[in-house]
């Protein structure tokens, strides 16, 4: 795509700022390769025809892009599911180089900090009037981060994994604006976009061992109900071994800052683990308890030192727990806190609750329950591979059934029809406002739950609105850095009759005529002549059957 | 004495309403005069939802108990000044400032940054209901939330808002979209059910593009004509449109917001009663109150911070409004209180029950009204949390039926018992 080169100079302009490229790590090959590889049968090709396809392609990524279909149907679905399913083969240097020129996005925390630094560390030592906006604030890492997920969401063909990675930022969704968090962001975003086709367990654990994680939901502070007569019985120890203050300094300036700060449990990442990320509402009081005590001294080095993640022994509850069918004996240390995430990943609630969380993000609000038990089962015997539960979801009659079907988020509605459009795009302020003010912003859910994955909590009188007036907007071509060529959309050539245009709309982006009303309509429109193209584009982008996931 | 109001268009009764069955939407084109006499003496409430279980024990302080000093030792609001000094002897609390807690009756006081909240209770248009909440046990924010907003505590399975079908009750008719709105980005529980109901985040969005066409947005509602799920959204938006449109009292200059989200989304709530579109039930939503970490007592932190934001909301929406506010009745919720005592981390963890606020200019003001079951240890909700006094539908149902007129609270709360109250109201 040449508009690639367009948006490389953007970003040149809008967000270089001396920062070595070379660092960059934002994806890591290698832990890619470790995982195992999934090969998908080439006798699934015949049930994927060009409505299936067009069906699968829908579902699998965010949003098709003219031409797509045509391919998935000529090459085979096997062929697009492997490769999908197997991103570490997908060539997609260009999306990653285009990305590679957000400098936050190739700086550790430690560096993070440094450059953008807490604003009254600033106003400490710069004094009150500090110049801090843009190019200090903190907001720019998320500024980066957001436009980052865009570029992948939009230009990636590593599409599968960009789904993915939004269903696991959305399912463990943490909340940017909470104190040291959005340091680590870019840490915890690698984390789940590595993860987010591989085992369950490893994902939990890298989440659950993420600074991020650590610090939204507090576990940093939480510590053994007796901790302050611990971190008596430390400090004096110290003392008697160390000598005087100055030396035992380095010892002490290892410990997080929580050993200093945090006087007892806190139970916030306890319950949120259970019920969110895992078994569901299966437990009781006694387990959410249980479940924070076993994880008492998971928290996090001093960012200057580089704030990773930190076990601190002196703040662990060494007592016996008990966490639904799990017993943890008396004396442990890190160890309870990853017995605990074993047993958790492992737990057939926790299959059944995260299938059906696939199913109603892939397949319907209310998938059936033949369907979630197939993936629960495949959870089970394959210990958590999240790609072999995919595969059995997608595969699955009910997946290209007509019978069921999504509504896209306000998200999703954005950039598939950027993608629809095949437009040359770069992530501006604008854009980031319209979306938020459609109610769905990456990393702006202020609940630990996320954002609903249910159509219905989107479908509200007012969505055809804000689809409408993005629609209108993105059409006429008056969103700052998207460019619609009219000429260019579509494989077919000139899209410039309203006829032709719903014709290729329907043929390359729907994959099925759209619907007669549909039809009339824009037929009308044509046939009165006064309503401009762009407009009668932004209706095709609001038809009810691209409304459709 | 109700006007008859008939189809607009034969295609309105075809189309149905969001996933949940055919639209008791009927409506005609608005007239000027409609809009200068609006329906139902035009009462309105408004509901306040503070998600994330605010610690309703800083926000309306017991500071007549001495367990309240004992259990936050680094958190509770001092006891008012001039009290302070008759008993400092025997005062277990940390010494008074100016930030002591500001008296109310003796007992209670509000927490030191609700000042413009304190004089709204001695002119008698506040009430605090202490001690209520949902009797559910759940300690999830989100299940909580769900109880609540449904109205059924303990059942998951519904799928309507008691603010829904609390309009269903009003009349069951809409006559003008704007009866039932919410000022969020989307619509939620609360709010969802067979009655129209809208959510924007400002009115000013309500129209089709830059060049807000007409020809657009009758193409639009032709193409969904036949739609089951967004066919009635289409109507509903055309209709709010063109009475946003009709509308020329829109925002008079005295208003003072601040720039706080609560704030602004109360001046859409006054703006939309200003505008006598029919306003009856108005949502809006506040977050941040999850306070397991330096909650803050005196000192700057989350809770004092948030709550000097709401104290400053409320008093520019009050004065905004101003004989207006006599018709206006604003409720808050929360999903459940917070521990008693404070966590290891200076803040509180989930807790039981909560405080509910009233405002408005009819109400009967000047109390801390409900059951106020005690601190003592024996007292406690499985021996940590404020047990429950007043169960939260009792209040909403008195607020419901004394100023919306609704007679039958059954529907709007099924399962529960309302046997008539004087909380609020008095």
């Amino acid at each position: 795509m040449q508009m690639m080169k367009y948006l490389f100079l953007i970003f040149g302009v809008v967000f270089i700022s001396g920062c070595a490229a070379e660092k960059n790590s934002t994806y890591t090959k290698n832990s890619q390769l470790r995982r195992e590889i999934i090969k998908v049968p080439s006798s699934i090709n015949s049930s994927f025809d060009y409505e299936r396809a067009a069906i699968l392609l829908r579902r699998t990524s965010f949003g098709v892009v003219p031409g797509q279909i045509a391919d998935v149907e000529n090459e085979g679905a096997a062929k697009y599911l492997d490769e999908q399913l197997n991103p570490q083969f997908i060539d997609d240097s260009e999306c990653d180089s285009m990305i590679s020129h957000l400098p936050a996005l190739s700086m550790t925390p430690k560096e993070l900090y440094e450059n953008y630094p807490p604003p009254f560390v600033i106003r400490k030592e710069e004094g009150k009037d500090a110049k801090i906006y843009p190019k200090r604030s903190t907001g720019e890492i998320l500024v980066e981060l957001e436009a980052a997920k865009l570029v992948r969401d939009v230009y990636s063909k590593r599409q599968l994994q960009d789904v993915m990675t939004d269903f696991w930022l959305n399912h463990f969704n943490i909340y940017a604006i909470k104190s040291l968090v959005p340091y680590y962001l870019v840490d915890f975003t690698r984390r789940v976009r590595e993860n987010a086709l591989g085992k369950f367990s490893d994902l939990l654990k890298s989440v659950a061992t993420s600074p991020a994680m650590l610090l939204y939901l507090d576990n940093t502070e939480s510590a053994d109900p007796n901790f302050i007569d611990r971190k008596r019985l430390v400090l004096m120890k110290t003392r008697r071994e160390l000598g005087p203050f100055a030396e035992r300094r380095a010892y002490l300036d290892k410990l997080g800052a929580a050993f200093f700060t945090s006087k007892g449990l806190n139970e916030n990442y306890g319950r949120e683990l259970l019920e969110l990320h895992t078994v569901g509402l299966n437990y009781a009081q006694q387990d959410v308890i249980n479940a924070a005590r076993s994880l008492t001294g998971w928290t996090v080095a001093p960012i200057q030192d580089g704030g990773g993640f930190l076990y601190d022994d002196a703040m662990h509850d060494k007592g016996p727990k008990k966490v639904l069918g799990l017993e943890i004996p008396p004396d442990g240390g890190f160890d309870d806190g990853m017995k605990l995430l074993d047993y958790l990943a492992n737990n057939p609630m926790t299959a059944h609750f995260i299938s059906y969380e696939l199913c109603r993000r892939f397949v319907s609000d209310n998938p059936p329950e033949e369907l979630v038990d197939k993936a629960a089962q495949t959870f089970l015997n394959t210990g958590g591979d999240i790609k072999k539960v995919l595969l059995t979801t997608f595969l699955s009659r009910d997946f290209t059934s007509r019978r069921y079907y999504k509504y896209k988020n306000p998200y999703e509605y954005v950039v598939s029809a950027i993608r629809a459009s095949n437009a040359s795009f770069f992530p501006s302020k604008r854009l980031f406002g319209l979306i938020r003010s459609m109610g769905l912003v990456p990393y702006f859910v202020n609940s630990p739950k996320g954002y609903s994955e249910n159509s219905r909590s989107w479908m509200d009188a007012d969505i055809l609105l804000k689809h409408s007036n993005f629609a209108l907007a993105l059409a006429d071509n008056r969103i700052k850095g998207i460019n619609i060529d009219y000429d260019e959309i579509f494989t077919n050539g000139n899209a410039d009759t309203p006829r032709v245009l719903e014709k290729d709309f329907s043929d390359e982006v729907i994959g099925v005529p759209l619907d007669s009303t549909t039809q009339k309509v824009i037929e009308q429109e044509s046939e009165q002549g006064d309503m401009p193209l762009p407009e009668i584009y932004a209706l095709l982008l609001n038809s009810p059957e691209f409304q459709r996931r | 004495m109700n006007r008859r109001y008939f189809l607009k268009s034969a295609s309105l009764s075809a189309v149905s309403l969001g996933f949940l069955g055919m639209p008791k939407f009927f409506v005609k084109t608005l007239q000027a005069q409609d809009l200068n006499a609006p329906s139902r003496d035009g009462k309105v409430l408004v509901n306040i939802f503070m998600r994330g279980a605010v610690d309703g024990l800083n926000v309306v302080v017991p500071y007549g108990e001495d367990n309240y000093y004992s259990l936050r030792s680094s958190i509770a609001i001092p006891r008012p000044s001039t009290r302070l000094r008759q008993s400092r002897q025997e005062s277990r609390g940390p010494t008074a400032s100016e930030d002591a807690a500001l008296d109310l009756d003796g007992f209670f006081g509000v927490n030191p940054r609700m000042k413009n909240i304190q004089k709204m209770f001695q002119a008698r248009e506040a009430v605090f209901i202490h001690a209520s909440g949902s009797p559910d046990g759940t300690r999830s924010h989100f299940e909580a939330q769900n109880f609540m907003e449904a109205g059924t505590p303990g059942v998951a399975t519904t799928e309507t808002g008691w603010l829904n079908r609390t309009m269903t009750q009003v009349d069951g008719t809409a006559r003008t979209p704007f009866e039932l709105v919410a000022i969020t980005p989307e619509l939620p529980l609360s709010l969802r059910g067979d009655y129209p109901a809208l959510c924007f985040n400002s009115i000013d969005e309500l129209k089709f593009g830059s060049r807000d066409s007409e020809e657009f947005s009758s193409a639009l509602a032709e193409m969904y004509s036949s739609s089951q799920v967004l066919g009635g959204s289409v109507s509903i938006l055309r209709e709010a449109m063109k009475v946003a449109k009709n509308s020329k009292i829109r925002d008079d200059d005295n208003s003072n917001y601040p720039a706080y989200p609560l704030a602004k989304k109360l001046h859409e709530v006054a703006k939309l009663i200003k505008m006598n579109v029919g306003l009856q039930i108005a949502f809006v939503d506040v977050e941040g109150w999850d306070t397991h970490v330096n909650e803050g007592g005196t000192e700057n932190g989350v809770l004092p911070n948030l709550l000097k934001q709401f104290d400053e909301s409320i008093k520019a929406f009050r004065d905004d409004l101003g004989e207006k506010f006599g018709n206006v009745v604003v409720v808050t919720m929360s999903e459940f209180g917070r521990t008693v005592h404070e966590n290891g981390n200076g803040g509180t963890d989930h807790g039981h029950a909560n405080v509910m606020m009233v405002f408005g200019g009819n109400v009967n003001g000047g109390r801390v009204a409900g059951k106020w079951p005690g601190l003592n240890e024996n007292d406690l909700y499985q021996g940590r949390d404020l047990a429950l006094a007043t169960d939260f539908r009792t209040v909403l149902s008195e607020a419901i039926t004394k100023h919306l007129g609704v007679q039958d609270v059954a529907p709007v709360f099924p399962g529960f018992e309302y046997s008539g109250s004087n909380l609020v109201f008095g």
